[in-house]
C-alpha cells in the first residue's frame, strides 16, 4: 500500500472513500498525511486551534478494521475532517477562538463530532475561529485568541469569519472536509473569501447540541467542502433530530441528487443591481459569468428583490441580546476584558442594557420579515446574489468601514445574509471567480428544508466552470 | 462673469462642498479610542437600531417568532 502522495490533499470525498475502499491508500495514513499538514500549515496561516492526530490516528486504526471486515459506514468513512473550535469533543480543549477559555474542557462530544465518529471520520484537529463566532461585532480580523485568519490565497488578507479555521483548512488542503457555524454570515463569508464551497443548512436541519451558543434562534452548524457534491455527502451526514437540541427540527435529509427537479423546471430569482452597482467594480467581471453560467443551466431567470425591512438591525439586537444573556456571567467576572478585539467587549456588556420591547420588537418584525420573504418563492425557486460584494479586505482593515457605494438605492438582495439568517432559510456559497488574485462567490438560497435544489444547481454549475478546482499558491 | 451659487460660491466649488459633505456621511465615525468610548458606540448603535425596528408597523397579531421553525 503506497504512502499517500499530495494528490489526495485536495481529492474530494468521493475520490478518498474510492482509493480506501481499492486499498490504494489506509486510513491510517491519511489521518497522518492530513493531521500533518494540518499541524505544518495551521499555524501559518492561523487556522489551528488544536491538533488532534494522534487521537485522529487511534481513530483511524478501529476503522481500518471496519473496512478489512468490509462493514461499510457510507461515504466518510476514513476521511478526515477538522471541526470549529466551538465544537466540543470530550476530554480536549474547546476555547470558542476566546483567551477567557483557553483551558475549557468538555467531558461529551458534540452531536455532530458524534456522528462523524460514528460513521469513520476521524477528527484531525480543532480549527480556528474569531472569538466567540463574533459575538455581537467585531471590528479587527485579530479578533481571536490565535490571530487574525491569514487568506491561502494572499496571506496579507483576511480569511473572513467566523469559521476561519474551517475556510482556510479546506482551501489549503489541510482537511477534505471541515465543519462551521454560522449566526449570520460565519459559514458564507469567510467560504467566499477563501474560495471554497460551503453549506448553510435550514435552521434546525442539525443539532447544535454541544456547540458554543450565540443566538438560539439563529445559530447553525454546516460543511465547507472542495464541491457541492461533498457538501451533500457531509451534509446527510450530519443532519437529524436530536432531543438533546431545543432548536432541532427532528427532520433528516438524504442527499438524493439523483431525484433533483429538471433545470427546465426552476425559477431563479436575482436582482441585476447586485451584479453591478452592489458589486466591486473589480469583482463584477466574475458575478456575470456566474450569472450567465446559471443562466445556460437551463433555468427560469426571475428578477426580484427583497421586501423592504431593517434585516441588520433586527438581526443586529436579536443577537446582541442574545450573545449578553448567554455570556453575561463573563461580563460580570470581568474576565470579557481578555477578549482581544475592543468593539466585541463593549457590544457585549452593551447588548445587557438592550430594553426587552425592543428585543420583542425584533422578534416581532422578524415574523413579519420571514413571512414576506417566503412570499416571494410564489415566483421563484431559489434566489442568487454575490455572496460578499467583492474579495477578501487587507487583514488590518477595520471590518465596520463599510465601503462608498452601498446600496441605497436599489438594494435588490444585497441584504440576503441577515435577511437568509433571519428566515432560517438554507445558502450554498459557491466560488465563481477571481477579482484579481482573490476568489468571490456567489449564493444560493432556498425555502427551508430545499438544500437538495441548492446542491443541484451547485452540482450543475460546477460541471461547467473549475473555480472550485482552482488552489491557493501554497509554499514548501 | 463667473455664474455664482450661494455664499459667493462658483458652481464647480459648490459641487465639490456638495461631494465633500456626502462624502462625509459615508465615512464611519473613527475608532473610539478607550472602552468608555468603545461602551458609548455600542450603546449608540444599539439605539439607532432600536429607531429602525420602532419605524416598522408592528400589527397586534404579530408574536415574536420564540417558537421559531424554519
Amino acid at each position: 500500500m503506497a504512502v499517500p502522495g499530495s494528490e489526495i490533499f485536495f481529492a474530494s470525498i468521493t475520490e478518498l472513500n474510492g482509493m480506501l475502499r481499492a486499498k490504494q491508500t489506509s486510513v491510517v495514513e491519511l489521518a497522518r498525511a492530513f493531521g500533518r499538514r494540518l499541524e505544518t500549515l495551521g499555524p501559518r496561516y492561523n487556522a489551528l486551534a488544536l491538533p488532534l492526530t494522534e487521537r485522529a490516528i487511534r481513530q483511524a486504526k478501529a476503522v481500518e478494521g471496519d473496512i478489512k471486515r468490509e462493514r461499510y459506514r457510507g461515504p466518510l468513512q476514513g476521511v478526515p475532517y477538522g471541526a470549529k473550535d466551538l465544537l466540543s469533543v470530550a476530554g480536549q480543549i474547546t476555547a470558542w477562538g476566546a483567551r477567557p477559555y483557553a483551558a475549557q474542557v468538555f467531558d461529551y462530544d458534540a452531536t455532530v463530532v458524534h456522528k462523524l465518529e460514528v460513521v469513520g471520520a476521524p477528527l484531525v484537529g480543532k480549527l480556528a475561529m474569531v472569538e466567540l463566532a463574533g459575538g455581537p461585532g467585531y471590528r479587527y480580523a485579530s479578533a481571536s485568541m490565535t490571530g487574525p485568519g491569514l487568506n491561502p490565497w494572499d496571506p496579507s488578507r483576511w480569511s473572513g469569519g467566523s469559521s476561519s479555521g474551517s475556510a482556510i483548512a479546506v482551501a489549503a488542503g489541510m482537511v477534505p472536509f471541515a465543519i462551521g457555524s454560522e449566526t449570520s454570515g460565519s459559514i458564507l463569508t469567510p467560504a467566499a473569501f477563501c474560495g471554497v464551497t460551503a453549506l448553510r443548512p435550514t435552521y434546525g436541519m442539525v443539532s447544535r447540541y454541544g456547540a458554543m451558543p450565540l443566538s438560539w434562534t439563529l445559530d447553525k452548524l454546516g460543511p465547507f467542502c472542495h464541491s457541492a457534491e461533498d457538501c451533500g455527502l457531509v451534509l446527510e451526514t450530519i443532519a437529524g433530530g436530536d432531543r438533546h437540541d431545543p432548536g432541532s427540527s427532528g427532520k433528516s435529509f438524504y442527499y438524493a441528487p439523483q431525484y433533483a427537479r429538471k433545470m427546465s423546471d426552476l425559477r431563479v430569482g436575482y436582482a441585476p443591481a447586485d451584479f453591478s452597482d452592489w458589486a466591486d467594480e473589480a469583482a463584477r467581471p466574475a458575478f456575470q459569468q456566474a450569472l450567465d453560467t446559471i443562466r445556460g443551466l437551463g433555468v427560469q431567470m426571475v428578477e426580484t428583490k427583497l421586501p423592504d425591512f431593517p434585516y441588520g438591525p433586527t438581526i443586529g439586537t436579536i443577537i446582541a441580546a442574545d450573545a449578553a444573556s448567554i455570556f453575561e456571567p463573563l461580563i460580570s467576572n470581568g474576565k470579557v476584558e481578555e477578549l482581544a478585539d475592543q468593539k466585541q467587549i463593549a457590544g457585549l456588556k452593551a447588548g445587557l442594557e438592550i430594553p426587552a420591547h425592543v428585543y420583542l420588537t425584533a422578534m416581532r418584525v422578524r415574523r413579519l420579515a420571514q413571512q414576506a420573504i417566503f412570499k416571494l418563492f410564489v415566483d421563484v425557486d431559489v434566489l442568487i446574489a454575490p455572496n460578499r460584494p467583492g474579495p477578501a479586505p487587507k487583514i488590518d482593515t477595520p471590518l465596520d468601514q463599510h465601503p462608498p457605494g452601498a446600496p441605497a438605492k436599489n438594494p435588490g438582495l444585497s441584504a440576503l445574509i441577515p435577511a437568509g439568517n433571519l428566515a432560517g432559510m438554507p445558502a450554498l456559497s459557491l466560488p465563481c471567480g477571481f477579482a484579481g488574485n482573490l476568489p468571490v462567490a456567489v449564493q444560493l438560497v432556498g425555502l427551508p428544508f430545499t438544500e437538495n435544489t441548492l446542491l443541484a444547481i451547485g452540482r450543475e454549475y460546477q460541471s461547467r466552470t473549475d473555480w472550485h478546482k482552482r488552489r491557493p499558491p501554497i509554499p514548501d | 462673469m463667473k455664474n455664482r451659487g450661494s455664499k459667493g460660491m462658483t458652481r464647480r466649488q459648490l459641487a465639490g462642498a456638495v461631494l465633500a459633505t456626502a462624502a462625509m456621511a459615508q465615512t464611519p465615525p473613527a475608532a473610539p479610542a478607550n472602552p468608555e468610548g468603545e461602551l458609548d458606540a455600542a450603546r449608540q448603535q444599539n439605539q439607532r437600531c432600536s429607531e429602525a425596528l420602532a419605524k416598522v408597523q408592528v400589527p397586534m397579531e404579530a408574536e415574536p417568532a420564540f417558537h421559531f421553525s424554519a
